[in-house]
C-alpha cells in the first residue's frame, strides 16, 4: 500500500463523513460546514486522481464559490442560520431509499473499475523512471484552451472565449435580477429603511 | 516515501500538535464554571441579542459577482500552467536537456518520450507567450464589459440610492 492509497482512504473517510454530517445535522450552518468538508474531500480525490483542473474548479468554484452563496443565502433570508430543519417521516424514508440506491449504483461502478489512483511510476533495473507515475494533464488542457496541441492539433479556442461571452451575460443577468425593483411611489418623506433597498436605475434618473 | 504518505505525515504531525495540548488541557485545567465564564466575549460588553443576525440584502449582489469572477478564475487556472512554462522557455541560455524537459512538461508527454526535434525553441515558446497573453486579453476583456456596466448602473454602491438621489436633485 502506498501513501496515495492511504491518503485516498482518508479523503474518501472524509468525504463520506461530511456527506453524512449533510444529511444528519439540523442547524443550516453545520450542514453548510459538513458540505465545505465533503467537497474539500472530493477535491482531493481528484488531485490523488491525477486530474488537477477538475480538483481545482472543485476547490474554487464549489467549496470558495457555492457554498458562500449558500451560506449568504442562508444568512439573508429570514429563516436565519440558527433555524433547525423539519423533516418529515415520508421524506426520510423516500430520501434514504434513494440514497442506498445511488450507493448501490456508485459502489457497482468503483468496483467495477477497480485501482483507480495512477499507480507507482514504472522503473528500469538502475532506479530510472522509464513512465512517470502521473503524467501532466493541466498543461495539455491549458494548451488546447490556447487552440493548440492535441493529435488533430485544433483545440478549444472558440469555445474558451465563448465561455466568457456567456459568464458576462450571467454577471449582467445576474446583476439585473439582484437589483431590487425601484418604489414607483418613491417620496423624500419615504423612510431611509425603505429607500436604501430600491435601485436608481436609468428609469429613477430620468423620471 | 512519495509524496502522499508525505502529506499524510505532515497531517497527522499537525493533528496531533493541534490535539495533544487540547486533550493535555481537558485533563488537567480545574472545572469550575462561572456564567461569567462561558458568556460570549463581546469586546468585554455584554453581548446583545443572537450572533445570528440577518445580513443586508446588499451583500447579495457583491456575492453573486463574486461567483462570476470565481467560476472564470477556474479557467485561469491551465492558462497559467501554460503561461509559466512558455515563459520559462524563453530563456534563450537553456540547455538542450532542460529545454526537452521543459517542453515535455508544457506538452504533457511523459519523460523521456518526446523527440529531440519537439523540443520548442525561445522564438516558439516566446510566441505562445504572446499569444497565451492576447488570448487571455480578449477573455478577460469580454468580462470587463460585464463589470463596467455593474459599475456604471451602480450595483456596486454601497450607498446606492443616496448616491442616485443627489444625481437625481441636480438634475432638477
Amino acid at each position: 500500500m502506498t501513501g496515495a492509497d492511504a491518503l485516498f482512504g482518508v479523503f474518501a473517510a472524509l468525504a463520506c463523513g461530511g456527506a453524512l454530517g449533510v444529511a444528519a445535522f439540523r442547524s443550516v450552518a453545520r450542514m453548510a460546514f459538513s458540505l465545505v468538508v465533503c467537497l474539500s474531500a472530493v477535491a482531493g480525490l481528484f488531485f490523488l486522481l491525477n486530474a488537477p483542473m477538475v480538483g481545482a474548479t472543485q476547490l474554487i468554484v464549489y467549496v470558495g464559490g457555492t457554498v458562500v452563496l449558500l451560506i449568504f443565502g442562508v444568512m439573508l433570508t429570514d429563516a436565519g442560520v440558527g433555524r433547525r430543519m423539519k423533516i418529515g417521516l415520508l421524506e426520510t424514508i423516500s430520501m434514504t431509499f434513494i440514497a442506498i440506491g445511488l450507493a448501490a449504483a456508485l459502489g457497482w461502478t468503483a468496483v467495477g473499475l477497480g485501482r483507480a489512483i495512477p499507480g507507482a511510476p514504472v522503473l528500469d533495473e538502475e532506479g530510472v523512471e522509464i513512465v512517470a507515475a502521473t503524467p501532466d494533464t493541466l498543461r495539455p488542457i491549458g494548451l488546447k484552451f490556447l487552440g493548440l496541441g492535441g493529435e488533430s492539433g485544433v483545440g478549444f479556442l472558440l469555445p474558451f472565449e465563448i465561455i466568457s461571452v456567456h459568464l458576462l451575460v450571467v454577471l449582467i443577468g445576474a446583476a439585473y435580477l439582484a437589483r431590487a425593483k425601484r418604489r414607483v411611489d418613491a417620496t423624500p418623506e419615504t423612510p431611509p429603511e425603505a429607500t436604501r433597498e430600491t435601485a436608481s436605475d436609468g428609469l429613477g434618473e430620468q423620471a | 516515501m512519495d509524496l502522499a504518505g508525505h502529506l499524510l505525515i505532515f497531517a497527522v504531525a499537525a493533528i496531533v500538535a493541534l490535539a495533544a495540548p487540547l486533550t493535555l488541557g481537558r485533563l488537567i485545567r480545574p472545572k469550575n464554571r462561572t456564567p461569567d465564564k462561558s458568556a460570549i466575549y463581546d469586546c468585554g460588553e455584554e453581548a446583545i441579542g443572537s450572533s445570528y443576525l440577518k445580513f443586508d440584502l446588499r451583500f447579495y449582489v457583491v456575492a453573486l459577482l463574486f461567483i462570476v469572477f470565481d467560476v472564470e478564475l477556474a479557467f485561469l487556472f491551465p492558462w497559467a500552467a501554460v503561461y509559466g512554462s512558455a515563459i520559462a522557455l524563453t530563456d534563450p541560455t537553456l540547455s538542450e536537456g532542460v529545454r526537452l524537459g521543459l517542453t515535455e512538461r508544457l506538452g504533457g508527454h511523459t519523460p523521456g518520450t518526446l523527440p529531440i526535434e519537439a523540443t520548442l525553441t525561445a522564438g516558439d515558446a516566446t510566441r505562445l507567450a504572446i499569444g497565451g497573453a492576447l488570448d487571455l486579453a480578449v477573455f478577460f476583456g469580454v468580462l470587463l464589459v460585464g463589470f463596467a456596466y455593474v459599475w456604471k448602473r451602480g450595483d456596486l454602491d454601497w450607498v446606492k440610492t443616496v448616491a442616485g438621489q443627489a444625481r437625481q436633485d441636480a438634475l432638477r
